[in-house]
């Protein structure tokens, strides 16, 4: 388990609140221990592009706006901001050397950043389109860049941003996940297909078509398994081995619209679950796929969000999942709601 | 029994322009083009809700071959094929209920509705026996060997679509799961099989007029598959980068398998040419005209030797320009033929192994080479043997032969059933050859004992032996030519024929 729910209790997140927040549709199944928390809100009425976590899962780093906000965990207290020259497009974090990286929309940058503080490390101009989208390879330590906009693909240097390769590509690009081997894959909106990239040569490979899935957006890897979980924005979630290309399963859920997808082994600890594909979505739906062996997945948890999906991450060592939602109206967008969500505490608590 | 259904006036009109040689697409399956816009009686069944059902998938992937599919249940009558170019029977239809219902139809038939083999007379009526479905509840260990599948032939249309190799595939995506089998009639084809048992066959194929079991005849193709009722979505298949690994897509083609064997279910048989001994002694002469034949006996034989003159004499009739080897003349003397006939006066011993691989047709008059040949396995009595033979035999004398394979030229349109080949009863041999080979007929009774049947250029013989060229077995014991009847001639003009490439 991460902090303790009173130390959100004594920021001021009041117990009330709580309750309201359950009542209003997060009631939970106990298939997925699974529960909202904690909410609270962060200033601004520009949506949230990321949310990442520095090393130990003490600090959150929200990405909104022309900002970078690093929010105390045990406190959801505001520590730092770094003011950006440009709205932010996403934004990802590498744990261990505490360094982040931002895409920034126009001007088009990307800039390197150091955490606590927050110090802006170095910036380098992005040419192959306004970015969309950014993913850290690990195992590579190449930071990729991904540009809707241009169907591009731009490999940088993740020490140094120096731009290393760019692949054009013909499809509408969506969320990316790397296998930890130098493969790349992109969910492909426009032909209903998963875009594979040699990461090295930065070569497109082919695709491997998710048939059915319609406008896949959301994409999640175990790097394991070698399985891809892709989220199709009429709330399939497809299976597929990455070694032959095949979807072996498909699972029904109440996503819809764009989604994005993350994958976690023991997402409950190491007494739960061998590992789960969560999904969000714009619709305001949390979905999980649950993994009980690497050959058989179900759907498992479907859930009510309070508000519209915009961003969501997962700290797999404290087993948190935060996730900004936007708000329908005018006059909540001044506050955008950040969710806590727990996994791993027995789902009767909130039932 | 029922009525039987007729093909569509469109479907008779193909065939009677294959016959008089109008198209060129008689002897080849549909291209995938041709699919389109022809019709699939699907016929399924209700499953408990929580139960897997991939019925709705398959009619899609129907339809995305190009398909109309038209969806009845098992309890439609099978008036409902009617115009209908393929019936396909899911496992989800209750097979007691549908009964034999479709076994008379004279429209092609693809089935993974194991129970209902039977029924259709596509195996024989006993359970683990005949037929059977493994599942993970009742047979966890044997649900892993159901994703393991063998290609048993290579030779037929449906191999050929997919490139299948003997060798293991993948049947079903790794999950252990339900799959069916069957145990063909003696006119069954085995394409693919579990645990490289063709007794276990996953995928088995009947021609239009093949022998299925209690002497049925397919009224058209019929096709048996191994699915269950939730795992067609699971059918193997490579996509993206992986497809570009030969290995791989020789490895994940159950969906191909699935593809290839509903579009030969779905294309017109090749035609036939009528029972007509006067006609294929005519097609034969033609065909023979110019060619080297290199006829192989122990010169100056005793019994035997008049009949060896006769067939020497009717294929020297026929045109071929023959050459006459005693059995102990060296292999080198193929050389330059388009032809070898091993005289059943020849010894086995003396033979030693000769003709085995070389790169021209051969016929064996003898059962006892099969195993030499590698016509068939190793074990006398239990993969080749005799009937009529005095001490060598359990089995009495014989003139009859059923013919199993009616649509192979090499069956010289005679009709499935009874011929007398023979006058008298006499010496009669047979062997168990691979399901690479097209068995054209049995022993009486004897459905595993094959007397007449052929390899194709390529095909998998016995101890894993590619055919060089054509191979055939007829049995033709010392004397019998001169005791042939006048099917029996006519068989084995057409055993000749086809080995000289005439026909399909």
């Amino acid at each position: 388990m991460g902090k303790s729910p009173s130390a959100w209790t004594r920021a001021g997140l009041g117990a009330s609140w709580l309750a309201l927040c359950l009542a209003s549709g997060a009631s939970l199944a106990a298939e997925a221990s699974l529960q909202l928390v904690h909410r609270f809100s962060i200033q601004g009425a520009a949506p949230v592009r990321a949310i990442a976590f520095g090393p130990g899962g003490t600090q959150a780093y929200v990405a909104t706006g022309s900002e970078l906000r690093d929010y105390d965990v045990a406190t959801a207290q505001l520590a730092d901001t770094l003011a950006l020259p440009a709205p932010v497009a996403d934004m990802v974090i590498d744990t261990p050397s505490r360094t982040g990286f931002a895409a920034l929309a126009a001007p088009a940058k990307l800039v390197i950043f150091r955490l606590q503080p927050l110090k802006v490390a170095a910036s380098t101009a992005l040419t192959d389109g306004s970015p969309s989208a950014l993913l850290f390879d690990a195992a590579t330590h190449a930071l990729l860049v991904e540009s809707t906009q241009a169907a591009t693909v731009t490999k940088f240097d993740a020490a140094t941003g120096r731009r290393l390769a760019s692949l054009r590509m013909q499809g509408s690009l969506r969320q990316m996940a790397a296998d930890g081997r130098g493969t790349l894959y992109v969910a492909d909106m426009a032909h209903d297909a998963i875009d594979v990239v040699d990461e090295a040569q930065m070569k497109y490979l082919g695709a491997i078509p998710v048939t059915g899935c319609k406008d896949p957006t959301g994409l999640a890897m175990d790097q394991v398994g070698r399985r891809l979980f892709v989220g199709c924005t009429d709330g399939m979630r497809y299976v597929v081995d990455t070694d032959l290309g095949f979807t072996f399963e498909r699972l029904p859920s109440s996503l819809r619209g764009t989604s994005r997808m993350v994958f976690a082994f023991h997402p409950f600890g190491s007494a739960g679950w061998k590992g789960a594909a969560i999904g969000a979505s714009e619709n305001g739906r949390l979905a999980l796929v649950r993994m009980n062996a690497f050959v058989n997945y179900s759907a498992a948890g479907d859930y009510p969000l309070n508000g519209s999906f915009e961003a969501m991450a997962l700290d797999q060592d404290t087993h948190q999942l935060w996730l900004a939602l936007g708000q329908p109206s005018a006059a909540e967008k001044a506050a955008r709601p950040i969710e806590l969500w727990t996994l791993g505490a027995t789902a009767e608590v909130s039932k | 029994m029922k009525r039987p259904i007729r093909l569509s006036m469109a479907a008779g009109g193909f065939l009677f322009a294959c016959a008089l040689g109008l198209s060129t697409a008689c002897a080849a399956m549909l291209p995938p083009s041709a699919l389109k816009g022809k019709t699939v009686l699907l016929v399924t069944g209700a499953t408990p809700a929580d139960e897997p059902n991939d019925d709705a998938l398959v009619r899609q992937h129907l339809e995305a071959l190009g398909f109309t599919v038209k969806t009845v249940d098992d309890a439609t009558p099978e008036s409902a094929a009617k115009g209908a170019s393929l019936i396909v029977i899911s496992s989800t239809a209750n097979a007691h209920r549908l009964g034999d219902r479709y076994a008379d139809v004279a429209i092609p038939l693809f089935t993974w509705n194991t129970f209902d083999y039977p029924n259709l007379g596509m195996t024989g009526q006993e359970l683990h026996h005949d037929f059977g479905v493994i599942d993970p509840v009742q047979h966890y260990a044997d649900s892993f060997m159901i994703l393991y599948g063998y290609g048993a032939n290579t030779t037929s249309d449906i191999s050929k679509a997919v490139g299948l190799k003997p060798q293991l595939f993948g049947t079903l995506y790794l999950e252990p799961g339900n799959a069916g089998w069957g145990k063909p009639g003696p006119g069954g084809t085995v394409i693919a099989d579990f645990d490289g048992r063709p007794d276990m066959a996953a995928v088995f194929t009947y021609e239009r007029n093949a022998s299925m079991l209690d002497r049925r005849t397919a009224p058209a193709r019929r096709v048996g598959f191994f699915l269950a009722n939730g795992n067609f979505h699971l059918l193997t298949a490579v996509h993206g980068p992986a497809a570009s690994d030969p290995q791989l897509r020789s490895w994940a083609i159950g969906l191909k398998l699935f593809d290839a064997a509903v579009r030969w279910a779905a294309s017109p048989p090749p035609p036939v040419a009528p029972y007509d001994p006067a006609a294929l002694d005519a097609r034969l002469g033609h065909a023979a005209h110019g060619k080297k034949l290199l006829f192989v006996e122990r010169v100056n034989a005793g019994e035997g030797r008049e009949a060896d003159e006769h067939i020497v004499a009717h294929l020297h009739s026929l045109g071929f320009e023959v050459d006459i080897a005693d059995q102990m003349d060296p292999q080198t003397r193929a050389d330059g033929e388009d032809l070898v006939i091993i005289s059943s006066t020849c010894s086995k011993y003396k033979l030693a192994n000769k003709y085995v691989d070389v790169k021209v047709p051969v016929i064996s008059l003898e059962g006892l080479y099969a195993d030499a040949m590698h016509l068939a396995g190793r074990q006398r009595y239990v993969d080749y043997g005799e009937h009529g033979e005095e001490k060598e035999s359990d089995d009495p004398p014989e003139s009859y032969l059923d013919i199993v394979g009616a649509s192979s030229p090499m069956a010289a349109g005679l009709p499935p059933g009874l011929v007398e080949f023979t006058q008298h009863p006499g010496v009669l041999k047979w062997a168990r050859p691979t399901p690479d080979a097209i068995v054209i007929a049995t022993l009486p009774n004897a459905s595993a004992e094959r007397a007449i049947f052929g390899y194709p250029k390529g095909s998998v013989m016995a101890d894993g032996f590619v055919a060089p060229a054509r191979r055939a077995l007829l049995p033709l014991d010392n004397p019998s030519y001169d005791d042939l009847t006048v099917q029996g001639k006519a068989l084995f003009d057409a055993v000749v024929l086809w080995s000289i490439g005439g026909g399909a």
